[in-house]
């Protein structure tokens, strides 16, 4: 009897050491993640880069080449003809 | 002559706690203040109002509510959870006393916390000289203790981990009579002891706990210490009733209010740490926060000692439960009551690891809320020197390790010498300089104090305004200044662009390599940074006029 206390006490302790070392660790990983994510301070980082970004692209004297331009011009008029055509 | 010797060598343990109680007198004004000060004496003088009251005695009320209503400017916020065995005896002696000035206050505090201590270390000697019955190892265990940096600088100032490193040393030492003598006059005073230690850290559960656990291990080995069950009831009923008597905060509702402080430990504390260079939510720290936090700030030779003797502790206990069934022994892991003492702090540390590792809800400001496992250590590292001072085979390199061990302590008094007053900020050896400051260091603010009297000693300025650029209530040292320098000293607190300096202890709530919440505009340069063994305490910025 006292062998089979002492067994399943080692048991139950190695069993709970096993799981915080494989569920709760990687529960705590990804937590740990989703918190740095969602924090203020990388929210705002996020949006000073953003921010930076813009105003790099500001400062170009093009923002976009002339070949690129043309063709976005080409698929704006032809959705703008698309659209014309439905209504 | 011989004679003379002896005495002394007899007396030696006199000498010892002499030598350090006058240490400790000589030096317990050098310390700074700690943020958690302010704190814990609003909620002493909040308790002992209310137990005043709560016995009638309405003139000494009225004395605790006006000095509770004089603290509430400098002491928010605060919480009325904690026990009274520090803060209600240290209110008290601020009223009787009349210490009205709080740099009075304070430094009595500061006493108190190294007299508490002081005490804590006799029962130490006294619990180690009942396991070991030496008195030379148990003046080293005293003395590995005392010079651990962190203890011995916390020991002036940490009123809350160091007062429950003492009741847990003495409720052990209570634990240890009781394993000797099972008789009613030592369970009554292992229940005051350990009822006193679990209102001061929660973390004082644990003797009821293993106290009962190790009793069911005998009554598995060994049916006849069923006799004794009567005694471990009257244990259960005696801590539970001092439990609720010394702890006002349970008098009403006990079970509601316990099961809420179970429930919210989270509550307490910040919500970032600064951890090997990385910022964590204290709630989601890894798991090896507190290994690696034992490992550096932990004094090499400890380590080491330390390591060695719960090896061996380990070794002995694991080959016993290997050979429970082939055991001639009354009892399964022990065979005397000393091995029985030895399975107690096994298995209390065992658990403790286990929780500070894998169950801790927060952790922060350092391992301090886990400086008790610091007994655990000098406990294992005695064990170590003791089976060489027994075991013949070691008996020749008995010289040799006290060279050693005299060398590496006197390296330890040096290295307190070098922190001084900062001990409770010290790392090892083991750590680069670089390293060292990837944590967070003066968490508890030990060096507000020194930068508000450094900067109005240089500055002679009828007005001195002060920033701060950093997560730490320095206004709350304003008070400690003379009463002249506190008022030309000003705090600017949001408008720190109008500020002559600017103070930051780098301890911090946002994450800083992501925010620029904490960065100073170039109408700043670095006026000052004070740096002990390497590593930055706090730093100065200074307006460009």
């Amino acid at each position: 009897m006292k062998i089979f206390i002492y067994k399943s006490l080692i048991i139950f302790f190695l069993i709970i050491i096993g799981f915080k070392l494989t569920f709760t660790y990687a529960q705590k990983t990804i937590e740990r993640k989703i918190d740095n994510l969602g924090s203020k301070e990388n929210i705002d980082s996020v949006k000073d880069k953003l921010r930076s970004q813009i105003n790099n692209a500001v400062k170009k004297e093009d923002l976009i080449k002339s070949e690129d331009a043309a063709l976005i011009n080409k698929f704006l008029e032809k959705i703008k003809k698309e659209l014309k055509e439905d209504n | 002559m011989k004679s003379i010797s002896n005495r002394l060598l007899s007396n030696c343990h006199y000498i010892f706690f002499s030598i350090y109680f006058l240490i400790g007198f000589s030096i317990y004004k050098d310390y700074g203040f700690n943020i958690d000060e302010t704190f814990q004496r609003r909620s002493g003088l909040y308790w002992l109002e209310y137990l005043f009251n709560f016995f009638g005695l309405e003139k000494l009320s009225l004395i605790a509510n006006e000095k509770l209503l004089s603290s509430s400017s400098f002491t928010e916020p605060w919480s009325d959870v904690y026990g009274i065995i520090f803060d209600v005896p240290a209110a008290l002696i601020e009223i009787i006393f009349s210490l009205n000035k709080p740099i009075q206050m304070y430094e009595m505090r500061h006493f108190l916390t190294f007299f508490y201590f002081y005490i804590g270390i006799i029962f130490f000697y006294k619990t180690l000289l009942l396991r070991f019955n030496n008195k030379f190892l148990s003046l080293a265990g005293c003395f590995l203790l005392i010079f651990t940096p962190r203890i011995f600088g916390d020991s002036f100032q940490n009123n809350k981990d160091l007062v429950f490193l003492t009741f847990f040393i003495i409720s052990t030492f209570y634990i240890f009579k009781t394993f000797e003598n099972f008789n009613i006059k030592n369970i009554f005073l292992l229940a005051i002891f350990s009822s006193i230690a679990t209102s001061t850290r929660l973390f004082g559960l644990i003797f009821p706990f293993t106290f009962i656990f190790i009793y069911f291990l005998s009554i598995l080995s060994n049916k006849d210490d069923l006799k004794n069950i009567n005694k471990i009831f009257i244990f259960i009923f005696l801590y539970i009733l001092f439990l609720l008597l010394h702890w006002p905060y349970l008098w009403i509702s006990p079970l509601e209010k316990l099961s809420y402080l179970l429930n919210n430990l989270q509550t307490f504390g910040p919500t970032l740490v600064y951890f090997n260079d990385v910022f964590y939510n204290t709630e989601l720290v890894p798991f090896h926060y507190l290994p690696l936090w034992i490992f550096i700030s932990t004094p090499v030779i400890n380590l080491i000692l330390f390591l060695s003797g719960f090896f061996l502790l380990s070794k002995v206990f694991i080959l016993k439960l290997f050979s429970i069934e082939k055991s001639k022994s009354n009892y399964d892991f022990w065979n005397n009551n000393n091995e029985k003492k030895d399975f107690f702090i096994f298995i209390t540390f065992i658990i403790f690891s286990v929780i500070g590792i894998f169950f801790a809800t927060k952790h922060y400001n350092s391992w301090r809320i886990f400086y008790f496992l610091n007994f655990f250590f000098i406990y294992f590292a005695i064990y170590f020197l003791s089976l060489i001072f027994i075991v013949p085979k070691f008996k020749k390199y008995i010289n040799i390790l006290i060279v050693v061990l005299s060398i590496t302590s006197l390296f330890n008094i040096y290295k307190i010498y070098v922190y001084h007053p900062y001990q409770s900020l010290y790392f090892n050896e083991l750590l680069s300089n670089k390293f060292k400051n990837k944590f967070e260091i003066d968490f508890t603010g030990l060096s507000g104090i020194k930068f508000l009297r450094e900067v109005v000693m240089s500055d002679k300025s009828n007005e001195i305004k002060i920033g701060i650029n950093s997560w730490y209530p320095l206004w709350r040292m304003k008070e400690l200044l003379p009463e002249i320098e506190e008022k030309r000293v000003v705090f600017v607190y949001d408008d720190i662009k109008n500020a002559d300096y600017v103070y930051s202890n780098k301890i911090y709530n946002v994450n800083v390599k992501l925010s620029d919440k904490f960065s100073l505009d170039d109408t700043f340069t670095l006026y000052k940074q004070h740096f002990v063994d390497g590593i930055l305490i706090y730093e100065v910025h200074k307006k460009i006029k």
